[in-house]
């Protein structure tokens, strides 16, 4: 009588298992190349393998402990191996009991905590130290960052007010800048930033390149797609190698725009990262459907891929990824429920524009516009300045008063 | 420095990255007192701990990894202990290969070992890799009279398992409960069942109600109407969780208030055969499946939860259908001689449950809701 279900669930356990059985086997040759690491030449990995010695030689040794976590960090961005910050956070053990540790070492704290999206945690080390050191610039940085992801706009503009001529004044402008544009004042956002760019031509490249991100990213949301596109053109162009965040977020742009191609052309060798990998696929599909040669197949590969990494990083246990997973299911796999499901998720701890945007797509395409009212209440609440949002909070809310 | 790094904070539309954080996959059985397994350790991992890459080129070869196979296998080994009954248990490396992952190639370490007795109680004691990377899970699949599984973590290094326990069964139950709640709340699928059980215990004659003789067919026939409803919904509630089946919510809830209403009319004027009740009770079990669409959540949870969450609320709505037959068939089968019944309840009862669908039909079909109403 229940066999229907049964059935079912017993396909499903079985494919669970299944799907983890992947055979071990002998290489042929001896030669056969395996993992690839870094080599030990890399100055960046020799640097932190020396640390690592003289650490666990004097593990309570402070400076060295947040110089070898600030490395590690570094290395994690760079490379977008999260296991980098792992090894940042095995270096703070000895500090992990103590209600006060130093200052350092809570700063180094609350950073790995907000790269894990943990941005409770981080907030309580980043309150305590900026009680304490009210002038400390990368804890109102962070802790400023952290705001806005949250959609605390008026609490972040005031503390990235509290680093003017603490620090480079390109820096305090784009930390201003995106709070700013999220709640009313874009046109300002992008004056002041334009005037910070003018006045300070020696800034560093990594600085330079993420006030240009963030002018993009305004630009963009007020709808002049020229300007923003000449601002991701810019982040890219600047000298410092490349860097993924800045791939990406002008690949969400090209999406936005509807190039398709243009981020095959720029991501199609990227697929060893998620996100990347991400764009790249929602980008096939895209195509594909528009009957360009070849697509299908490409995009099945990479959905297959796509699934198996969001499979390994559940069976962790992690709740992170929220946001990614939403947009595979969305744009990959057509599913408005499950997206849904991850979307809202995914707005409970972060409130960022793309956020609200996967929300409201997410909840038109499951037909429970209801669903969307949170993204809505944040529009109206914040004044924020997106007509892409704004068009999709109207049939949003056209779909609701249809049901109603 | 400082203020690259704050710039490099602020970098925080940050998307998920590459790789995912450290794993390894520990998969074990027990039969008897006899261990085997096999454990998958990254070789990236493994390198941060004993230097793989012999040569220093930036690339592990197959050659060099054979070549540190003794201090794999003794690093490895460090970090894993097994316990039977609290006696530890010896353990080896049998053999080492290599295998893929989503995230690289891993070194593939065949275990065996063997307890002092056959376990009642066995106990994973697990401290590899933490204290270079906190991040580092592991994750363990266990055979031992039946599957489990655990995540093993710095805040929990030890997985203990009895004999014969379950797994998953609170999850079970979660969904059970929700899924008798759905009747009971679901005030849809409540009245469908009402209207189909109350005429139940009467039979028709010559286009009147009457009450039935035999307790026993009055049993069959609710029995038979019950489960052809449940396996069809059972059906599309299955498929829709899994979304292979979407339909558009306004017309699923429009069908659902036709299919009471016909239910209603259907006890003031004969529609439909008795003998045919049972399958029109499955088409409609059908459209009231796909009802519970959204009621898992989709699949958001890993494969096996959602199985058997899914075999969960199944079980619980047919559970609270069941509940809801058992209590309404004695009380109507012990007063279905009464005119009252069939006048003062069954009559009544169904014109008011019909004129409530015939609204719910006209407001659903038109796009409207009332507050309260639909």
């Amino acid at each position: 009588m229940k066999w229907s279900g049964t059935v079912i669930g017993a396909v499903l356990a079985a494919c669970a298992v299944t799907l983890h059985a992947d055979e071990p086997y002998r290489p042929d040759s001896d030669e056969a190349v395996l993992e690839r690491v870094r080599p030990a030449s890399d100055p960046e990995a020799a640097a932190l393998r020396r640390m690592r010695a003289r650490l666990r030689e004097r593990p309570e040794d402070q400076r060295l402990a947040v110089a070898y976590a600030r490395q590690a960090l570094e290395l994690a961005r760079a490379t977008g191996d999260p296991r980098y910050t792992g090894y940042a956070e095995a270096a703070l053990s000895p500090w992990r009991g103590l209600a006060e540790p130093p200052v350092e070492v809570r700063v180094v704290r609350a950073t790995i905590a907000q790269r894990r999206h943990d941005f409770q945690r981080a907030l309580v080390d980043l309150n305590a130290v900026l009680e304490r050191r009210p002038h400390h610039a990368q804890a109102r940085l962070t802790r400023a960052a952290i705001h806005t992801v949250q959609a605390r706009y008026d609490a972040a503009v005031r503390d990235c007010s509290g680093l003017v001529s603490r620090t480079d004044a390109l820096v305090v402008a784009a930390c201003i800048a995106q709070p700013a544009s999220l709640s009313g004042r874009a046109e300002q956002a992008l004056d002041s930033l334009a005037a910070a760019f003018a006045s300070r031509r020696q800034a560093s490249p990594e600085i330079r390149r993420w006030a240009w991100v963030t002018r993009a990213e305004i630009a963009a949301r007020l709808g002049r797609a020229a300007e923003a596109r000449s601002a991701f053109e810019q982040a890219v162009d600047t000298v410092g190698g490349d860097d993924v965040y800045t791939e990406l977020a002008y690949a969400d742009f090209l999406l936005a725009q509807g190039e398709s191609s243009r981020v095959l052309e720029r991501l199609g060798d990227r697929t060893a990262v998620d996100g990347a990998l991400l764009r790249l696929a929602i980008a096939e599909k895209r195509l594909a459907r528009a009957g360009v040669e070849g697509m299908h197949e490409r995009l099945a590969s990479h959905r297959e891929e796509l699934q198996a990494r969001f499979q390994a990083v559940e069976r962790r246990g992690d709740p992170g990824h929220r946001r990614e997973r939403a947009m595979f299911e969305l744009h990959v796999r057509q599913r408005p429920g499950s997206a849904l499901w991850f979307a809202r998720a995914n707005w409970r701890t972060q409130k960022e524009p793309i956020d609200a945007r996967l929300l409201l797509e997410a909840a038109i395409a499951a037909e429970r516009p209801d669903a969307a009212q949170p993204v809505l209440d944040w529009i109206a609440a914040n004044g924020v300045e997106d007509g892409g949002l704004h068009a999709l909070a109207r049939r949003a809310s056209g779909d609701r008063a249809d049901s109603k | 420095m400082r203020i690259a790094l704050g710039v490099l904070c602020l970098c925080l539309a940050l998307p998920a990255v590459a790789h995912k954080p450290s794993d390894s996959y520990l998969r074990l059985t027990v039969s008897g007192s006899d261990l085997t397994g096999r454990w998958d350790i990254a070789l990236r991992d493994l390198h941060a701990l004993v230097t793989l890459d012999v040569d220093g080129n930036g690339a592990i070869t197959w050659g060099e990894v054979q070549s540190r196979e003794t201090e794999i296998a003794r690093t490895a080994l460090e970090g894993l202990a097994v316990a039977a009954d609290g006696r530890s248990c010896t353990l080896r490396i049998a053999a080492l290969r290599a295998v893929d992952h989503v995230d690289g190639t891993y070194a593939a370490l065949d275990l065996a070992g063997r307890c002092p007795t056959a376990p009642r109680a066995l106990r994973v004691d697990y401290d590899f890799l933490f204290a270079l990377d906190p991040s580092h899970r592991g994750l363990l699949n266990l055979r031992f009279q039946g599957s489990r599984s655990a995540v093993l973590s710095p805040s929990a290094r030890t997985a203990e398992f009895e004999r014969g326990s379950v797994g998953f069964g609170r999850l079970f139950l979660q969904y059970f409960r929700e899924g008798v709640g759905h009747i009971w709340k679901g005030a849809d699928h409540f009245l469908f069942l009402v209207c189909l059980l109350l005429p139940a215990v009467l039979r028709r004659e010559k286009g009147e109600w009457v009450a039935a003789d035999s307790g026993w067919k009055a049993f069959v026939d609710v029995t038979k109407i019950v489960t052809a409803f449940t396996l069809a919904h059972a059906l599309t509630l299955t498929a829709v969780s899994l979304e292979w089946l979407r339909l558009p919510l306004r017309w699923v809830e429009a069908a659902v208030a036709a299919t009471i209403l016909l239910a209603a009319v259907n006890n003031l004027r004969p529609l439909i055969r008795l003998e045919r009740l049972c399958y029109v009770a499955f088409g409609f079990g059908l459209i009231h499946g796909v009802g519970y669409a959204g009621v898992l959540g989709g699949l958001g949870m890993p494969a096996a939860m959602f199985a058997v969450s899914l075999l969960g609320f199944n079980l619980g709505v047919e559970g609270g259908q069941i509940l809801a037959a058992a209590l309404l068939m004695p009380l109507a089968f012990s007063v279905r001689r009464q005119v009252w019944y069939r006048h003062g309840i069954v009559v009544p009862g169904s014109v008011l449950i019909g004129l409530m669908a015939a609204l719910w039909l006209s407001l659903r079909l038109l796009n409207l809701r009332l507050e309260g109403w639909s």
